[in-house]
């Protein structure tokens, strides 16, 4: 059931994705175009470097709405789960977590390969990806695997701290949910009071990890980090910081999962 | 309990706020059964088959299909009809025989495209662009396409002209299984009365009578439609 | 077949007696096969239950019989018939007089008026 979710949520998002995406790329390749001809002139009139300079600005701005428009496909998407989509997606024989599931892996799946996407659009702009990509495999095969492996944890960090940012909207779309009228507003101050919360709480939490350090001799801990040698104690401290955020991930998981079995309420 | 039924309500509440809709509304439906369950706009039809179909929480009491609380299980056997159009208005029709393919495997493709031909439904129209009607048509045909052991079907012919509405009752009459039940929420009674084995009647969110069609019709010497004027007077 | 199911009278009994007019005027004949019940409630558009009840009300009343096969006939008894004919018939007959008492026409002038009609066909009004 999983996977047909998963197929379907991909074919709903990629109808509208992938045009925007296809129109980003079209404007990416012309101004990358219109930069590789006018790089090689001297003395143009002003009026062209500004044009040029303008077109450039632009594609930064293109970029930036294409992040914001694969985020918020993706969290209409959830917040339609709980409305008018709902009376077909939810009244399928599947358990509420394998929606959820299937919704977060899609979202996390699209902001990578946004991601992905934008650096090969930078790398149009300036026509440059030759070098880069013979950079890349130099910088690929002279890698140890300690630091292959570092690499692929700071990546695993990064992949949790997405999969949060989208938690907290579905979390924000799940307590919208539970109001009658307004719900897309209740949504947007709940997504508000949620990031306010979050902030407390990692504040709180960090100066309690400070005292604690105080208190518990942190100085002795340090030394066995230094112990260990600073790379490893990167490692360990990206370790804690993972299990941290997944621990996170985990509450705003579980929390919108039992609002929407416990307290599911279709408008 | 009768080991015959399929779907019950006991004790049932629901408030929307400080507004009741449900107000402990107990009755049982056996197998085989079809049920017309009767009440003027705000009687709380339509949350009675949200909270069976386990898309709205209850406040008090449970429903039970197949003695079960409404989860997976009880989706899996219950094909439900919402009263407002579910399916998503890009995609096409056929499309949406897929879809129902792919997720329900008690859904029998053939006999919705069928159905859908019937009613002069061509696959590649997209739902969008349908009229409202035919959406309704669409989405019921998809409905009774499965062959599933309780059909919760809400305002089934509320906007479908009248000679669509014959073409409905008569495919809910041919393809309901004698170990299924089917309950339709409707105030258009006169139409299906005779269709029905029992009425359930709601008002202000509890059964002020669960009756046999021909035992009320003999104990009245009025139709159901009749009674339901009668007792609705404003 | 056509069915017409009117309000105020339970269901069954009207099905009962339209499956009767039937059997007597030959649209299903003696000794032939009828259709399945679900077929006959979707035609009739009423409930397969209440088909069904009907049913078996005539079965009981050995007008149709059961086959171990499943599905039903009607039976072969002419006689059966014949009395459910004469039975039919007698009913509407009573009818006939006393509405026609109740318009104040006295047994000669309903004699006489079945006559006329009878020849006359669908001479006035």
């Amino acid at each position: 059931m999983l996977t047909k979710l998963l197929k379907y949520e991909w074919k709903t998002t990629a109808r509208v994705l992938l045009p925007i995406g296809g129109g980003v790329l079209i404007f990416t390749i012309l101004t990358g175009l219109a930069n590789a001809l006018l790089n090689h002139q001297s003395d143009l009139p002003a009026m062209v470097d500004f044009s040029q300079a303008m077109l450039n600005m632009i594609a930064v701005l293109v970029w930036i709405f294409l992040l914001a428009a694969c985020v918020f496909v993706n969290v209409r998407q959830f917040y339609k789960l709980l409305g008018e989509q709902g009376y077909l997606m939810l009244s399928l024989p599947a358990a509420v977590w394998k929606h959820i599931a299937a919704k977060l892996i899609c979202a996390c799946a699209w902001s990578v390969i946004g991601g992905a996407f934008l650096i090969l659009c930078g790398c149009i702009l300036n026509m440059s990806f030759g070098g880069m990509s013979l950079n890349a495999g130099d910088s690929m095969a002279g890698l140890q695997p300690g630091i292959l492996a570092a690499l692929c944890l700071v990546m695993l960090f990064l992949l949790a701290l997405l999969a949060g940012t989208y938690l907290d909207f579905y979390l924000a779309c799940g307590i919208g949910g539970q109001f009658g009228q307004q719900r897309l507003l209740a949504s947007i101050i709940a997504y508000f009071v949620l990031g306010f919360i979050e902030q407390i709480l990692s504040t709180v939490l960090m100066m309690m990890a400070v005292f604690a350090w105080v208190a518990a001799d942190g100085a002795a801990w340090m030394q066995f980090l230094y112990s260990v040698d600073s790379f490893w104690a990167t490692i360990y401290l990206l370790l804690i910081l993972l299990a941290f955020v997944l621990v996170l991930d985990a509450i705003k998981w579980a929390i919108t999962q039992w609002l929407m079995t416990r307290r599911l309420n279709l408008a | 309990m009768n080991e015959n039924v399929i779907y019950e309500a006991q004790d049932l509440h629901k408030r929307y706020g400080s507004r009741v809709a449900l107000n402990g509304v107990s009755f049982a439906v056996t197998t085989g059964k079809l049920v017309g369950l009767l009440g003027p706009n705000g009687s709380g039809k339509t949350t009675l088959l949200k909270i069976s179909a386990g898309l709205l929480t209850a406040n008090g009491g449970c429903v039970l299909i197949d003695g079960q609380e409404p989860g997976v299980y009880t989706k899996s056997i219950t094909s439900y009809l919402p009263d407002r159009m579910a399916l998503p208005t890009e995609m096409r029709a056929a499309d949406a025989v897929d879809l129902y393919a792919d997720f329900y495997t008690d859904f029998d493709a053939a006999k919705a495209r069928a159905m859908l031909a019937d009613l002069h439904i061509e696959a590649r129209n997209r739902i969008g662009a349908m009229s409202k009607g035919t959406q309704e048509k669409m989405q019921l045909c998809l409905t009774m396409s499965r062959s599933a052991r309780l059909y919760l079907l809400d305002e089934p012919l509320g906007g479908v002209d009248p000679a669509a509405r014959d073409y409905i009752l008569q495919t809910i009459l041919r393809n309901y299984h004698e170990d299924a039940a089917l309950v339709l929420s409707t105030h258009l009674i006169g139409d299906i009365e005779r269709a029905l084995d029992e009425v359930i009647f709601l008002q202000e969110g509890s059964v002020l009578r669960q009756v046999g069609v021909d035992a009320l019709r003999e104990e009245t010497g009025h139709s159901v439609d009749e009674y339901f004027r009668e007792v609705y007077k404003c | 077949m056509d069915w017409n199911i009117t309000a105020g009278r339970p269901v069954y009994v009207q099905l009962v007696e339209q499956m009767e007019l039937a059997l007597v005027n030959g649209t299903f004949p003696p000794g032939s096969k009828i259709p399945p019940v679900r077929e006959l409630a979707a035609d009739a558009g009423v409930n397969p239950n209440t088909m069904q009840r009907a049913l078996q009300e005539l079965e009981n009343r050995g007008l149709l019989q059961a086959q171990r096969t499943a599905g039903r006939t009607v039976t072969a008894d002419a006689d059966a018939l014949q009395a459910l004919r004469r039975k039919r018939a007698v009913s509407l007959a009573a009818e006939f007089l006393y509405q026609m008492q109740a318009l104040g026409l006295d047994r000669a002038e309903t004699e006489e008026l079945l006559r006329q009609t009878a020849e006359g066909g669908d001479r006035d009004e």
